[in-house]
């Protein structure tokens, strides 16, 4: 009786091994399945972002491209086309006509030179390498002043930046393409840009007195392709391992924008 | 239903022995199968020819034991990534320790039911670290067609399903009669074994196929 008992248990408890072991087995055909699923969805989405982020890119350079195409043929080959025909002219003129269409020539060339001068400025600040971060954000301030139509005041805490130039040159097209995309688009036309180096980490706010621009209008903006220039902002944030917040509000509730960069000892843009 | 269950273990058994040959091993882990299936033909062989010759036979039980945990303990470290390479060892020391202490308890006249237990516990073991191992990094989209998967199965249904058998196999008196109730169900576990093992060198074979 007692063996039949014993018996019995066996194959009931090995049956139920049994169940238990295929039905785990089972799961985890399943649960594989379910997982490399998502995998592979994660990596398709990394793959779109990384090909929107080089669209956004190769887009900019052609926009770059563009704008130095229109700079060249719409202000300085006219410029010089009419110091041409004004040299052209003063060889069969009298001698005050053509003292008058030389001068006419060299204040036209003098002017090309500047603008020359300005693209070449706008496509790689030299100030960043040669003077530093600090002097070429002062140098920018500078020229918007100048325009009298928007007023730029930075306030720096501490003269005081741990990153290489490149890492610099990003953080200095960061502040000018939001100045600039506020000017375009939330028509601000004051701006205080706010620097402070902390022990682990740079703050920079950027306040204006134009539109509110929220998180929500910075997703919906880069969704469009007019969104090109706040992609590039975003793709910079990213290669300087930072935050950027839109929604900043400061204790004297003025609205503008934050940028935090932390600073790790081991951080590879750390001189 | 005992002898025959029996034959047709022993029929699989060859089979799958022949199988394992037939294929190309070009890896570590199909090389360890196949030492595993040749170590349980020879065993059956010297342990039928020793029975029949009414010849104590259990020490080579002991033996397969000894040898089939060390082969299997180098068929999970082939499989498994370096990480839990060190969790096997763990198990396999925790056997060792265990094994040791089991030998006072078991003389080779009896049969070696705990320690038979541990080992079912330690390779149950390794499989659950290989199936986490798969769930943490899937290597392939569908996980049933890998040759691997199968192997492990194998060992994970038989190891798992005879654990019960072992445990209570020591209050069992065995005579003829009764005995062969329990062998017969033990031997229809080394079925399910073999089949899957099959499956497995198939899928295997199929690999090979797909590669050249």
């Amino acid at each position: 009786m007692l063996q039949t008992n014993i018996e019995t248990l066996i194959l009931i408890g090995t049956l139920l091994m049994l169940f238990v072991m295929s039905s785990l087995v089972l799961f985890i055909v399943f649960h594989q399945k379910k997982i490399f699923k998502i995998e592979a969805e994660k990596q398709l989405a990394e793959k779109a972002h990384q090909l929107n982020v080089a669209e956004a890119a190769i887009k900019s350079q052609e926009n770059e491209r563009k704008n130095i195409a229109e700079d060249l043929h719409d202000d300085i080959a006219p410029n010089l086309a009419s110091a041409k025909l004004f040299l052209r002219a003063s060889m069969s003129q009298s001698l005050i006509q053509e003292q008058e269409n030389k001068q006419m020539a060299l204040s036209i060339i003098d002017e090309s030179i500047e603008k020359i001068r300005q693209l070449s400025h706008l496509l790689h600040p030299a100030e960043i390498e040669r003077f530093g971060f600090f002097r070429a954000l002062n140098s920018f301030a500078l020229k918007l002043n100048k325009t009298e139509q928007v007023e730029l005041n930075i306030h720096i805490h501490n003269e005081e930046i741990t990153l290489e130039s490149f890492s610099q040159l990003a953080l200095y097209r960061i502040i000018q393409e939001l100045i600039i995309n506020a000017i375009k688009h939330a028509e601000a036309t004051n701006f205080y840009l706010d620097y402070s180096y902390k022990d682990d980490h740079i703050q920079i706010n950027v306040l204006h007195n134009g539109k509110v621009f929220k998180s929500a209008d910075f997703n919906q903006s880069i969704e469009n392709p007019n969104g090109i220039g706040l992609m590039n902002i975003l793709n910079r944030i990213k290669l300087l391992n930072s935050s950027i917040n839109f929604d900043y509000v400061d204790a004297l509730e003025n609205h503008g924008i934050q940028i935090l960069i932390p600073i790790l000892q081991n951080n590879m843009f750390l001189n | 239903m005992y002898i025959s269950v029996t034959i047709l273990t022993n029929i699989l058994l060859i089979f799958l022995m022949l199988v394992s040959l037939i294929i190309p091993a070009r890896n570590i882990p199909l090389k360890i199968i196949r030492a595993y299936c040749g170590l349980n033909v020879i065993i059956g062989i010297i342990s039928s020819i020793l029975g029949l010759n009414r010849i104590p036979n259990l020490i080579f039980f002991y033996l397969l034991i000894w040898i089939e945990l060390i082969i299997l303990f180098y068929f999970y470290k082939a499989i498994l990534n370096r990480k839990a390479k060190s969790d096997i060892w763990i198990l396999f020391l925790i056997f060792l320790a265990f094994g040791i202490v089991f030998y006072k308890y078991e003389s080779f006249n009896t049969i070696p039911s705990y320690s038979r237990f541990l080992e079912s516990i330690i390779v149950f073991g390794m499989s659950i670290i290989y199936y986490h191992n798969e769930l943490q990094n899937p290597k392939s989209s569908i996980i049933y067609e890998s040759p691997i998967f199968w192997f492990v199965t194998s060992f994970f249904i038989y190891y798992g399903g005879i654990m019960f058998l072992l445990l209570f196999v020591k209050y069992y008196s065995f005579d003829y009669n009764h005995s062969t109730h329990i062998w017969t169900i033990y031997n229809i576990m080394n079925i399910i074994e073999y089949i899957i093992l099959i499956y497995g060198l198939i899928c295997y074979k199929r690999t090979l196929k797909h590669s050249s």
